[in-house]
C-alpha cells in the first residue's frame, strides 16, 4: 500500500490525539487552574467553571478529572476544525490543516492543563463554524446553533463576548461598505437575521456582568498594567516572545504562512484576531491565550500544499518531530523544549500529602508567604491569607511558604522542607 | 427570533435577580467610594476576597453598612456560606 498525504495526515492526528493524555497529573495544578477548578474566578462567567466542578462531582476531586475535561475538549476540537477548513478548502488541504492543528504545541499543551482556553478555544470555533454556515444558509437549523454556541461561548468565560460582538461589528461594517457602493442585496435579510441572534446570545452575559461585580472589580484591579493597551510596544514584544517559546518551528511556520490568509474571509480573520487581541490586552506574557494561535493551522496547511511534495513533507517531518521534543512522555525524555510545567519539580504533588497528616486535626490554619490559588487545592484546613492580617493570629498553625527565618520567630517549627515551614503558635 | 429571546431571558433571570441588591452600588457614588474600604476590612480578616459577594447595601444618617456571603471552597468541600457585615465608621 502506498503512502501519501492522508495516511500521514491521520498518522500525525492520531499522535497529536495520544500527545494530549501525556504526563496529565505530573506537573502541579496553577493558581489559574485551581480558580477553574474551585469555581472561585470572580472576573468569568460561569459555565467553564460549572463544567469543570460537574466532572469533579461525577468523577472526583482529582486532578486527572478536571485535566481529562481539557483533553475532551481539546480531542472534540479536531472533527469541528475539519469542518471548519472544509468551508474553505478541499479535503487533503483541510485533512492535514487537522494534522497541523493535533499537533499545535499551545493546543497540545493546555488541552493537558485546566485553564478555559481550551473551552473558549472549543466555543469560538464553533460559533465561528455556525456563523458561516448561516451566512450560507440561514436556516433555523444554523441560526440556533450559533445562538447556542455564541451563548457557551459567552458564558464560558467574560472574554468569549469578544467574538460575537466583533462578528456583529463585521456585519454592520459590511453592509455599510455595500450601502456605499450598491444598492440593498437579498443578503441583508440574512445579515439581520445574524446579528439578531448574536445579540440576543450576548443578553446572558450581560445581565450576569452587571449582576457580579467582581468583573468590573477585576477589570479596575488590573487594568493600565496588566490589562488594557498601555506600553503598546512592550505587549507587542511580550506577545512575540511568548509566542516563540511556545511554539517555536510552529511560529517559524505561521511567519511563512502570512500570505495565506489572503484565501480566508474576515470572519476567519476576526476570530483570529479576537484570539490574538485578547492576549495583546489583558496579559502577553500569558502563554494561555496563544490556544486560539492553533486555527493558524489552516493557512499553514494552505501554505504547505503550494509547496513540492519534498518541501512539504520536510517541513511536516520537522514540525512533527518539534512537538515530540515538546510533549513526549517525561518517563522517556526530556527536553529542553518542553513547558516550563514538565521540568519543574512539582512540589505540592508530592508533599502536601505529608504536609496534610500534620495539620489532619485543625480546621483552620494561617497561611504566610503570598500564598496562590493553588494551595487551595492542596491544603485540607480551611486557610486564613495572613499576610494581610495582624498578629497575634488566631489559629493554632502557620503555614510560612518559602521564609524559614519568619517560621522560627513564629513559634515551634513542627513541619519543616525546602519550601514550607508549619509553625505551632504558642498562646 | 422569539424563542432565543426567551431563552436569553431565562438565562438572565438568576442575574436579573441579583441586580436589585446592587441598585446603591451603580447609581451612589458615595457608597460606591467606601466599597474598597469594606473589602480591606475583609482582608484583615484573613479572608479570600475571591470567594466574597455583596449581598446588601444600607446607608443609615453618616454611616453605610455593607453585607457580604462569605463561601470558602477547597478540592473536597464547600463550607456553608457566612454573611459578614461591616461599615463605615466602625474602628
Amino acid at each position: 500500500m502506498k503512502i501519501n498525504l492522508k495516511h500521514i495526515s491521520l498518522a500525525i492526528i492520531f499522535l497529536g490525539i495520544a500527545f494530549r493524555f501525556t504526563n496529565l497529573t505530573f506537573p502541579d495544578m496553577t493558581t489559574d487552574e485551581v480558580q477553574a477548578a474551585l469555581g472561585t474566578s470572580p472576573a468569568w462567567t460561569p459555565l467553564g467553571m460549572m463544567i469543570l466542578r460537574g466532572a469533579q462531582a461525577i468523577f472526583g476531586h482529582e486532578i486527572f478529572v478536571v485535566r481529562m475535561v481539557s483533553v475532551i475538549f481539546g480531542v472534540a476540537f479536531l472533527p469541528l476544525f475539519y469542518n471548519l477548513c472544509r468551508l474553505y478548502c478541499d479535503k487533503k488541504t483541510s485533512l492535514l490543516a487537522v494534522a497541523i492543528a493535533a499537533i499545535f504545541p499551545t493546543h497540545i499543551l493546555f488541552s493537558k492543563l485546566s485553564y478555559l482556553s481550551i473551552q473558549l478555544c472549543f466555543a469560538w470555533t464553533l460559533t465561528l463554524y455556525a456563523f458561516l454556515r448561516a451566512r450560507k444558509d440561514p436556516s433555523m437549523k444554523w441560526l440556533s446553533l450559533l445562538y447556542v454556541s455564541s451563548v457557551v461561548a459567552t458564558m464560558t468565560k467574560t472574554q468569549g463576548l469578544l467574538l460575537p460582538v466583533f462578528l456583529v461589528v463585521g456585519i454592520v461594517t459590511e453592509e455599510l461598505c455595500r450601502a456605499i457602493s450598491g444598492p440593498r442585496t437579498a443578503d441583508r435579510k440574512k445579515n439581520i437575521e445574524i446579528v439578531l441572534t448574536l445579540l440576543l446570545s450576548l443578553i446572558p452575559t450581560f445581565f450576569y456582568i452587571l449582576s457580579n461585580p467582581g468583573v468590573f472589580a477585576t477589570v479596575l484591579q488590573y487594568g493600565g498594567n496588566m490589562y488594557g493597551v498601555s506600553e503598546p510596544g512592550n505587549r507587542v514584544f511580550d506577545l512575540i516572545y511568548t509566542w516563540w517559546h511556545v511554539l517555536y518551528l510552529f511560529f517559524i511556520a505561521i511567519i511563512f504562512s502570512l500570505n495565506s490568509y489572503r484565501k480566508l474571509d474576515w470572519p476567519f480573520c476576526i476570530t483570529l484576531g479576537t484570539g490574538i487581541l485578547t492576549g495583546l490586552v489583558l496579559g502577553p506574557a500569558h502563554d494561555y491565550y496563544a490556544t486560539y494561535l492553533v486555527l493558524c493551522a489552516l493557512p499553514i496547511s494552505i501554505f504547505l500544499m503550494k509547496r513540492k511534495s519534498i518541501y512539504r513533507n520536510i517541513s511536516i517531518a520537522m514540525l512533527t518531530l518539534m512537538t515530540v521534543f515538546m510533549f513526549a512522555p517525561i518517563s522517556l525524555i526530556r527536553t529542553p523544549w518542553m513547558h516550563v510545567h514538565y521540568l519543574s519539580y512539582p512540589y505540592w504533588n508530592n508533599h502536601s500529602d505529608d504536609i496534610n497528616e500534620v495539620l489532619k486535626d485543625e480546621e483552620v490554619i494561617t497561611i504566610l508567604g503570598g500564598p496562590g490559588h493553588h494551595v487551595r487545592w492542596y491544603l485540607d484546613p480551611q486557610l486564613l491569607v495572613g499576610d494581610n492580617m495582624q498578629e497575634p493570629y488566631e489559629t493554632d498553625y502557620v503555614l510560612v511558604l518559602r521564609d524559614r527565618d519568619l517560621a522560627r520567630e513564629l513559634g515551634h517549627i513542627v513541619y519543616e522542607d525546602t519550601e514550607t515551614s508549619i509553625v505551632q503558635i504558642s498562646k | 427570533m422569539f424563542i432565543f429571546l426567551c431563552i436569553s431571558l431565562l438565562l438572565s433571570s438568576t442575574s436579573i435577580m441579583g441586580i436589585s441588591r446592587l441598585i446603591p452600588l451603580f447609581f451612589n457614588s458615595e457608597i460606591r467610594s467606601h466599597v474598597s474600604e469594606s473589602a480591606d476590612k475583609l482582608r484583615l480578616m484573613g479572608l479570600w476576597l475571591i470567594n466574597i459577594d455583596i449581598v446588601k447595601v444600607e446607608s443609615k444618617d453618616l454611616d453605610t453598612c455593607f453585607t457580604w456571603e462569605y463561601e470558602y471552597r477547597s478540592k473536597e468541600k464547600v463550607y456553608p456560606k457566612e454573611l459578614i457585615t461591616n461599615c463605615t465608621n466602625e474602628n
